[in-house]
């Protein structure tokens, strides 16, 4: 008996989360959370050295199961991308999953994604299957802000030692 | 007004609800749900209404409608008299020694917070006390924080024994002359568990503490008598009791009424306005500010009629033994479910949270799948996180039962809960890991 949600790829990913936990030495973490339902996601993020690409990328928590393989599933998708590619990422799961036609041109082959186009039907698992890719959004924006503010390799006058 | 049907009232004290015709005055119970017969078990969120209730506020708007305690012509006498009709009809539905002790509100949250901003804002000081359960709704709960921050006092709680009952004893340590409002819940939404609320009264009498009791899941569901519940203030909701949305109502003593300031201000709750002052209103127009949800509190008339016909004594009777048949059903069918709540179906009301395998699936696929089968079932906190928390997990599924489900619907239930565990067999299968 296939279940259009539930499909198999689902399961696996609930059964056998990849990458749960939380990274070493994140840049960011974002917490997604669905009061109605109970579903709480924390995602962390590490960028590489030149900030350019995603090192790696964990998730933590509980959720359904739409919820956790969805986050599972990002963090395989989106690791080693560079920024813009893991926002491709974003975006296209959001038109995925909300049934929007508009995908843009050049995004990301959904592979193991794919599974979660039944959600279309039901629109009351939309916010489970968003919730770590919504958090990998904002972690992303917070690891880039953090990783502005350190400052250049030192070509300034060192300090002054204070006594 | 139309004279109610006694449907299903055969009156004999003894003769179970017939349940049967019951249904046939719901409308609802004929949906098809995703090429199933509907079969509603989400009862603790609101109640199905009977073709009566419909009916009464129909015939309001063709036949009655006009602007309560106003106009002295004769649709505004019909309208205030169909009005204050479901007042009298309340009050003696839940013992109330007077009629203007009720007063009509939105629901059982505004209730809660008339008595927290008009009687809990004013009499609580620094270093005050309020007791509340771990078992609070979050509307029984989040008034008396915002109390207890604004006036300095200190809120406190009593817990939930490991049997998921009332703590009497740790609620009487808890007691000291400090303790200014007792709060809880008759029944609590999600383990079902009937609270002591007579001898929670009694001590807190003792110490001179006011009680307000949080009824919204006591009211519909067995009979009520708020002198021998011995408490001060009672709230409910209309829609959990076979009234439309938007009426609640709270009870509470002459004495404490007439000495609260009132909660919403404007016109009808007044006696004479002047340019710089106003006087108020006597009970229970004081605390009615507005025009009041006329029309809904009319058709909350004929849902506490119908009840009043089937009465409360057999209501009762027939959710424990619809709750027994439950616990039996599912303990037997599905030894890995977590049902929550006491085992006694005399010890709670016909409310049923669980888990799967200790929230191996979750609560939410539960209710998806479930859905599936046309079976209505809430998921989630149910508005109680904390309470979540101390039952070691973060969400669970919640069957509700009211007068018209059946032990049919039960097994449609079993077999539901079954489907669930076909589709994550692989998921249930893996040996038991620690700290999943």
């Amino acid at each position: 008996m296939t279940n259009p949600l539930y499909h198999d790829i689902i399961l696996e990913h609930y059964e056998f989360p990849r990458n749960k936990g939380t990274c070493t030495c994140p840049d960011a973490t974002s917490r997604g959370a669905n009061a109605m339902c109970g579903d709480d996601l924390l995602v962390s993020l590490r960028l590489d050295g030149a900030a350019g690409h995603v090192e790696e990328v964990c998730w933590d928590g509980h959720a359904c199961a739409i919820g956790e393989a969805s986050a599972s599933m990002m963090t395989e998708a989106v690791s080693g991308q560079d920024r813009a590619g893991a926002r491709r990422w974003v975006h296209a799961v959001r038109d995925l999953v909300t049934g929007r036609q508009d995908t843009p041109a050049g995004g990301p082959e959904l592979g193991d994604l794919e599974s979660l186009e039944g959600i279309r039907q039901y629109p009351v698992r939309i916010k489970c299957a968003l919730l770590a890719w919504e958090a990998l959004d904002e972690a992303l924006t917070l690891a880039e802000r953090a990783r502005a503010t350190v400052p250049a390799p030192a070509t300034e006058p060192a300090l002054e030692s204070r006594g | 007004m139309a004279v109610i049907d006694a449907v299903g009232a055969t009156r004999h004290p003894e003769a179970p609800l017939d349940v049967a015709s019951i249904r046939r005055d719901f409308p609802i119970l004929n949906e098809t749900i995703n090429g199933h017969p509907l079969v509603y078990l989400d009862n603790a969120a609101t109640s199905q209404k009977p073709r009566q209730v419909i009916q009464a506020l129909v015939d309001y708007y063709e036949h009655t409608n006009a602007n309560v305690h106003r106009s002295g012509h004769t649709l505004g006498v019909r309208a205030s008299e169909a009005y204050e009709r479901s007042r009298t009809l309340l009050a003696a539905f839940i013992g109330a020694a007077e009629s203007a002790e009720v007063v009509f509100t939105r629901n059982t949250t505004e209730a809660l917070n008339l008595v927290a901003y008009a009687w809990a804002g004013r009499h609580l000081k620094a270093g005050d006390e309020i007791l509340v359960t771990q078992m609070e709704h979050h509307s029984n709960l989040v008034p008396w924080q915002q109390v207890a921050e604004a006036n300095g006092a200190k809120l406190r709680f009593v817990p939930i024994t490991p049997t998921h009952r009332f703590d009497l004893a740790a609620y009487a340590g808890l007691l000291n002359p400090r303790v200014k409002l007792v709060a809880l819940p008759q029944v609590s939404n999600m383990l079902g568990t009937i609270a002591p609320v007579a001898e929670v009264s009694r001590l807190a009498h003792e110490v001179g503490a006011v009680v307000v009791v949080d009824g919204a899941q006591g009211a519909p569901h067995m009979p009520v008598d708020v002198q021998a519940l011995g408490c001060d203030f009672y709230a409910l909701s209309s829609h959990k009791m076979l009234g439309p949305t938007g009426v609640g109502a709270l009870w509470g003593r002459r004495a404490l009424l007439d000495a609260m300031p009132p909660f919403l201000t404007g016109g009808s709750m007044i006696g004479e306005v002047q340019w710089t002052h106003s006087t108020w209103a006597p009970l229970p127009q004081k605390f009615e500010a507005g025009t009041p949800n006329i029309a809904d509190v009319v058709a909350f008339g004929a849902a506490i009629e119908y009840l009043d016909a089937l009465g409360m004594d057999r209501v009762r009777a027939h959710e424990v033994e619809l709750t027994r048949y439950a616990l039996e059903t599912l303990r037997r069918d599905h030894p890995e479910l977590t049902l929550y709540g006491p085992n006694d179906p005399t010890a709670r009301a016909g409310v049923i949270s669980f888990n799967l395998k200790n929230g191996a699936v979750h609560p939410h696929d539960i209710a998806q799948l479930l859905d599936e089968e046309g079976i209505a079932v809430r998921a989630g906190h149910h508005c109680a996180r904390p309470l979540h928390g101390v039952l070691n997990t973060t969400a669970s599924a919640r069957a509700s039962f009211y007068v018209y489900n059946t032990p049919e619907e039960v097994d449609a239930l079993s077999h539901g809960i079954g489907v669930v565990k076909r589709v994550f067999k692989r998921v249930l299968d893996r040996p038991a890991e620690s700290g999943a």
